[in-house]
């Protein structure tokens, strides 16, 4: 009893107030409220300094930065030590998800409301301390709360292994065998669930490219599952020539009306083609125009995998025996070194073939895969050890990169079939094959006239719906990322995750739904400081209104629109201004 | 090559209304140099400059990133530049692959043009390497924002060395030599 009398007085004399313990508040920083650090803040804060009382000088009042109720040198020290620091980005919400496979590939659509996204407390960055994230529009509100924040995937960067997401800062993994590889089920750097919630058709290889493999080997259909068939063109359809030829491709069953049912029936994103003449089939479409001409083979080297088997296959798989063997000699498997397999999200690294399992774009490195889309001068396919120095990840150097290493990283000496330039490195050439895939069964592509002037033209895949759509789901970071390099990276490496807590209005449907703030990153809108992007996932057996604001519906199993079986999902891009 | 000198800048300060600011890829030469070729494995400097500032817009201020590529090129020290004499240093950052650097006037703005700072930098590898400006932030007095015209990067051609050029011909040399003689 006589302690809790003494209590408060205790409190008293240590400065409380008499409703609890006195908290000094935390630094503002941010002395012109315009939620970043800079040299703005700091020339307003030297511009009122000193003052003595700030209660004297309201004006200067937001430049006491420590909160001790004046303006002196050690606030504009509070300014130095924060500098660069973003505690909050905030603006626009457009509505986005116009192109249904990638939803942040036009987020263009009319300003739907706005949000803000702030730091856990102002002498944070919102990057490395997400606090509270709130959405507006005309008739609701929105606010969630945090649930994790996501980070790019984490590498050895002397052996290009995978690292677990929770393993300490100066953590390796040199063997695979030790306690902070990545191993299955192991937290995850970046976020799985961001990654489910922009990949959720999962066989469309427009937006997410993901594992072919289930769905597709259908019988009737291919007898070799397409998993291996897209490994085999990464890999630039290598087949040894001990086996008769270069392409495996040609080595498959002649085309016939079955053979495009089954194609329509378990490949509806490979597009029909309504400018062909009657009678082209899908396998024209498909085959038509990887060889020789648009696709490079790689080189087989001494640290390149074995072929994987046909007995690799899980069971239930069809394939055709010998066909089969033919497509896995001439996969990525034999062609890549474990360290490049890794970059695509297979391969021993990952106890994954790329040939049977396909590449995985979660686990993949998005420099690696977007290599051949990305500008030239992009860095792309690196990190900062903890000194400070910059490396190019095993298995993505070229012969001009420091740590070259031919067994690793592979043959450069690989060319476009274009223009005769040298890939940077193997991958890059990798990469090149993949952006064909891509551009191949874009459908914008006019197979009558993969070389168009203007529109998809398989010489410049980037201007390909396939590979606009693939892009669209990396973002590049703005400067000062608290997580560092790697700039480009895939979306669900960026941001943090929430779950909507509480609603109001036309934004009442989403409660309970996953919140992905994807950013800050550099804007995709022009006059934009800084853009997120933000993807809403219902729990499963939700039911929504279709006059939610953000709201996409995207075709179900039936491939249509408007239908019961419509999938949806809240797609929305903030602006900055 | 575009070159640009700062007495250009100066005249023409009551013309352009706001400065330019860019990378002096070669300060021993005259003007700004927006091009220069350095042996791989040498050291070298650029100025990164500003002007034409004019007295109305006078910085008191300013922040910006060096974005280079680190795989040929590293930043090893940043040296002040007399644009803002004495400045408060409130972001010196050389992790690659950006240099981030920010300053703060100790008493009055300042117009006209100048260096802004001199980066020390070691070529590591041949290559050709964008020295590319990025979010700048010029600041007047009180924090108000003040815009500027352009940003000018460089472009550095970064060649072998001249000793293993020597050795590689000389080694080219010696094994033509040995098949003559056999």
């Amino acid at each position: 009893m006589m302690k809790w009398l003494l209590l408060p007085v205790a409190l008293l004399a240590l400065g409380a107030g008499p409703c609890g313990p006195a908290v000094a508040p935390a630094p503002a920083p941010d002395a012109n409220d315009d939620g970043v650090v800079n040299v703005l803040d700091a020339a307003f804060v030297q511009s009122c300094t000193p003052v003595p009382d700030v209660s004297v000088v309201p004006a200067c009042s937001a430049a006491d930065t420590d909160g001790d109720g004046a303006v002196d040198s050690a606030d504009l020290a509070v300014v130095i030590n924060h500098f660069g620091i973003r505690v909050r980005v905030a603006g626009d919400l457009h509505v986005a998800g116009i192109g249904v496979a990638a939803p942040f590939a036009d987020v263009s659509g009319a300003v739907g409301g706005s949000f803000v996204w702030s730091a856990a407390s102002p002498d944070q960055d919102l990057r490395a301390a997400p606090g509270a994230l709130s959405w507006a529009t005309p008739a609701g509100s929105l606010s969630a709360t945090l649930v994790r924040t996501n980070a790019p995937r984490r590498i050895d960067l002397t052996t290009g292994r995978p690292i677990r997401g929770d393993a300490p800062a100066d953590a390796t993994c040199t063997t695979g065998a030790g306690p902070d590889c990545a191993s299955a089920g192991a937290p995850e750097a970046a976020n799985p669930a961001a990654f489910d919630a922009l990949c959720i058709e999962e066989t469309s290889i427009f937006g997410c490219p993901l594992e072919f493999y289930q769905d597709l080997t259908t019988p009737g259909f291919f007898p070799v599952p397409m998993t291996t068939i897209f490994a085999s063109i990464l890999a630039g359809d290598n087949a040894p020539a001990t086996l008769g030829g270069p392409t495996w491709f040609s080595a498959l069953a002649p085309t016939s009306a079955s053979f495009d049912t089954a194609v329509a029936a378990a490949a509806p994103f490979i597009a029909p083609c309504a400018t062909c003449p009657p009678g082209t089939t899908y396998f024209d479409l498909v085959s038509a125009s990887f060889r020789p001409s648009t696709i490079v083979a790689l080189e087989r080297g001494p640290e390149d995998g074995p072929a994987a088997l046909e007995s690799d296959y899980p069971p239930g798989v069809v394939v055709t025996p010998g066909i089969a063997t033919l497509a896995l000699l001439s996969g990525a498997d034999p062609f890549l070194s474990a360290a490049q397999e890794s970059l695509f999200g297979c391969g021993p690294f990952f106890d994954r073939s790329c040939d049977i399992l396909g590449l995985h774009l979660f686990h993949s490195e998005a420099g690696a895969v977007l290599e051949a889309l990305l500008p030239a001068a992009e860095l792309r396919c690196g990190r900062i050890d903890a000194v400070g120095t910059w490396h190019v990840l095993p298995g993505c150097r070229g012969s001009a990169d420091p740590g070259y290493d031919p067994l690793v990283d592979g043959s450069i000496a690989r060319v476009n079939p274009y223009d005769g330039s040298s890939f940077r490195s193997e991958t890059g050439a990798a990469s090149w094959n993949f952006s064909q895939l891509q551009a191949r069964i874009s459908p914008d592509l006019d197979p009558l006239d993969p070389f168009a002037a203007a529109g998809c033209n398989l010489q410049f895949p980037e201007t390909c719906n396939g590979a606009v759509e693939l892009l669209s789901n990396s973002t590049l970071t703005l400067a000062d990322d608290p997580s560092g390099p790697p700039q480009r990276r895939w979306l669900w490496e960026l941001g943090a995750e929430y779950l909507v807590a509480a609603t109001s209005g036309d934004l009442a449907p989403y409660q309970g739904w996953s919140l992905f703030a994807l950013g800050p990153e550099q804007p995709r809108l022009a006059g934009a400081q800084a853009g997120v992007a933000f993807l809403l996932q219902a729990p499963a057996g939700t039911t929504v209104p279709n006059t939610t604001p953000f709201l996409v519906r995207y075709p179900g199993a039936d491939g249509a629109t408007g239908t019961p079986d419509d999938p949806f999902r809240g797609a929305a891009y903030g602006e900055t201004p | 090559m575009v070159v640009l000198s700062i007495a250009v800048l100066l005249l023409s300060e009551a013309v352009v209304a706001l400065p330019i600011v860019a990378v002096d890829a070669d300060p021993g030469m005259p003007g700004i140099q927006a091009t220069r070729t350095v042996a791989a494995g040498s050291s070298f400097t650029v100025d990164l400059v500003i002007g034409p500032v004019a007295l109305s817009e006078a910085i008191s201020g300013w922040e910006l990133d060096l974005h280079m590529d680190p795989t040929r090129l590293l930043a090893t020290g940043v040296t002040n530049g007399a644009f803002l004499p004495g400045a408060i240093d409130l972001e010196t950052d050389l992790l690659p692959p950006d240099v981030n650097l920010a300053r703060l006037a100790v008493s009055t703005p300042v117009s006209g043009a100048g260096v802004l700072a001199t980066i020390d930098l070691d070529a590591l590898a041949p290559g050709v390497v964008v020295l590319d400006l990025r979010n700048v932030v010029l600041s007047g007095p009180g924090g108000v924002l003040v815009g500027f015209a352009d940003l000018e990067s460089a472009t550095l051609t970064l060649v072998p060395e001249p000793g293993s050029t020597v050795l590689a011909l000389a080694g080219l040399a010696a094994v033509a030599s040995l098949r003559r003689t056999r």
